[in-house]
């Protein structure tokens, strides 16, 4: 009784991985991967799991498949909670074409060569997203450096560009894309998409904003995704001052206030590998930055930026920049630059 | 403050104090020092973390005791084999070493784990003021001391003995006769 028992356990463990796989015992599915204690577990039940665990390690992970390959995806539908999930109206024409990449025209231009389709005479009709992502590039541009300008009226020029090209840098762009709901939108001829393509489709996709609305609208959408990445940032660290001691005399000098003079404050274990140094920097005896540091060199230099920091109003204590509705009614001078190194010190030599 | 680096390293390096154990109890100076080895005045102190910092303590050969504690207070030893239980006197051990009443005082105060080794290291005793230099240009501020350091009466002037303030006068024939010093006999060897 017990031996019919262990058989018919036995053919229905093989059964259900053959449902699972499709096809024969040589499986890749691991259901079923424990151990069965007392009657059920056939002496041949375990090396049969060893074997199917070290084809699976052979055979390597699944594919990683588009959604539509379960059957289930309706592309149209995507497109249009796409916008909607962000809380804007496209027109739908231009948020498609958003998506299309140069990659994907590419391929289909020559799937047409090959069937032997003359493509002068039948145009694949695709146009890609370059156009669009030049656009949105652009508007991007001009609307973080505005936006910059106008949060830190006292930040130099130098600064600004520094702040801007990190917001517009390709690994941030691709941050803030990967995470933006893209990937089973974006037309290429492979899946998952490359890392460039995640770039230029959220560009394309400012772009089509600014087309589907208008420019206003698509600054306000930069403003939502990509500056709000500076958020919690500390600006000196974004923007690497090569001389931050000379940049702080010359623009003390302009404001007509005595030189920077460096101070010890504080110092310990300096006999160790654990050296501290505390130095501050004053001006007309006034202490105007200060920061710790493994070395006095490291410790002044980190110091003048903190005094920097404070001079331009970009330190973390300041009042933190403004999105939402706060910002929602900002008039912005696109054609206003702030000042720059070189006219701080021309300024201050003449003085 | 600029740069979360340095602050990070400015939170985790390890300060240096100075403790000054003239006239002051053991074992409450113990347990303030044994605070600061291990770190619990630090907001991001934890049990696990190895935080502590340094704490020099200084004079401690003139540590004091309560009452007759020098006498009575005693510390055990046994050497692990049969009959080898002693025992010594405070004033027999200071005697011996005069920084290891101070070193048992802060071992006791510290919980026997893995850690204690460690934190000791990080206490360095020194019998009296003589402290090498590189030890003390570690040294950033120091840890106040528990008990204000009695004058003696050795201490004060005879311009301030003299005009201490005296309610009244003592009569002439109540104040003790001062000791006749033994006149040294000239003999005429010498």
């Amino acid at each position: 009784m017990a031996a019919s028992c262990r058989l018919i356990s036995h053919c229905r463990i093989l059964s259900r991985f053959c449902n699972n796989s499709g096809i024969s015992p040589n499986l890749t599915c691991l259901q079923g991967c424990m151990v069965r204690r007392g009657l059920n577990n056939s002496r041949k039940y375990q090396p049969l799991l060893r074997e199917l665990y070290k084809r699976r390690i052979k055979a390597g992970p699944e594919p990683e498949l588009h959604p539509s390959e379960s059957g289930c995806w309706n592309y149209n539908s995507e497109v249009y909670a796409f916008g909607k999930r962000y809380g804007e109206e496209f027109d739908e024409s231009f948020l498609r074409k958003a998506f299309i990449t140069s990659d994907y025209r590419q391929a289909e231009e020559e799937s047409r060569r090959q069937l032997g389709i003359d493509l002068e005479s039948v145009p694949v009709g695709v146009v890609d997203n370059s156009e669009l992502a030049r656009k949105g590039e652009q508007i991007a541009s001009r609307y973080i450096k505005a936006y910059l300008r106008h949060s830190y009226p006292m930040m130099l020029e130098e600064g600004i560009q520094a702040v801007h090209d990190y917001l517009m840098d390709d690994q941030m762009i691709y941050y803030i894309a990967s995470n933006f709901g893209l990937t089973d939108l974006i037309m290429s001829p492979n899946y998952p998409p490359e890392d460039h393509m995640y770039c230029t489709a959220f560009k394309a996709v400012i772009g089509a904003l600014a087309e589907s609305q208008n420019e206003e609208r698509a600054g306000l959408f930069v403003r939502d995704f990509v500056v709000s990445q500076l958020a919690g940032k500390n600006l000196m660290e974004i923007w690497d001052v090569k001389n931050p001691m000379g940049l702080l005399s010359s623009a003390l000098s302009m404001q007509g206030r005595g030189p920077p003079e460096p101070r010890l404050l504080w110092q310990s274990a300096s006999a160790t590998m654990l050296s501290l140094y505390h130095v501050g920097i004053y001006s007309d005896k006034q202490l105007i930055g200060r920061s710790p540091g493994e070395t006095l060199p490291i410790a002044e230099e980190i110091a003048a930026k903190d005094a920097l920091s404070k001079l331009m109003n970009i330190s973390l204590t300041t009042k933190p920049l403004q999105f939402g509705e706060k910002s929602e009614n900002w008039k912005y001078d696109y054609n206003k630059r702030n000042q720059s190194v070189s006219d701080l010190l021309q300024t201050s030599s003449s003085i | 403050m600029a740069y979360n680096r340095v602050l990070q390293w400015s939170v985790m390096t390890r300060t240096w104090w100075l403790y000054d154990a003239e006239n002051q109890c053991a074992f409450r100076s113990a347990k303030k020092i044994v605070n600061y080895l291990q770190g619990k005045h630090k907001p991001i102190y934890h049990p696990l973390s190895d935080i502590g910092d340094h704490v020099v303590v200084i004079n401690t050969k003139l540590v004091a005791m309560r009452d007759d504690r020098w006498r009575k207070f005693t510390y055990p030893h046994h050497t692990g084999y049969a009959g080898g239980f002693s025992r010594a006197s405070a004033w027999r051990l200071h005697d011996m070493d005069p920084t290891k009443v101070m070193h048992k005082a802060v071992y006791q105060r510290i919980k026997g784990n893995l850690l204690r080794p460690n934190i000791m290291r990080r206490l360095h005793l020194f019998p009296d003021d003589n402290v090498p230099d590189e030890i003390m240009a570690n040294i950033s501020d120091q840890i106040q001391q528990i008990q204000i350091v009695p004058k003696r009466l050795e201490d004060y002037s005879q311009l301030e003995k003299e005009n201490f303030p005296q309610i009244f006068e003592w009569p002439e024939k109540e104040m003790m006769p001062k000791k006749k010093q033994p006149e040294v006999l000239q003999t005429e060897e010498t």
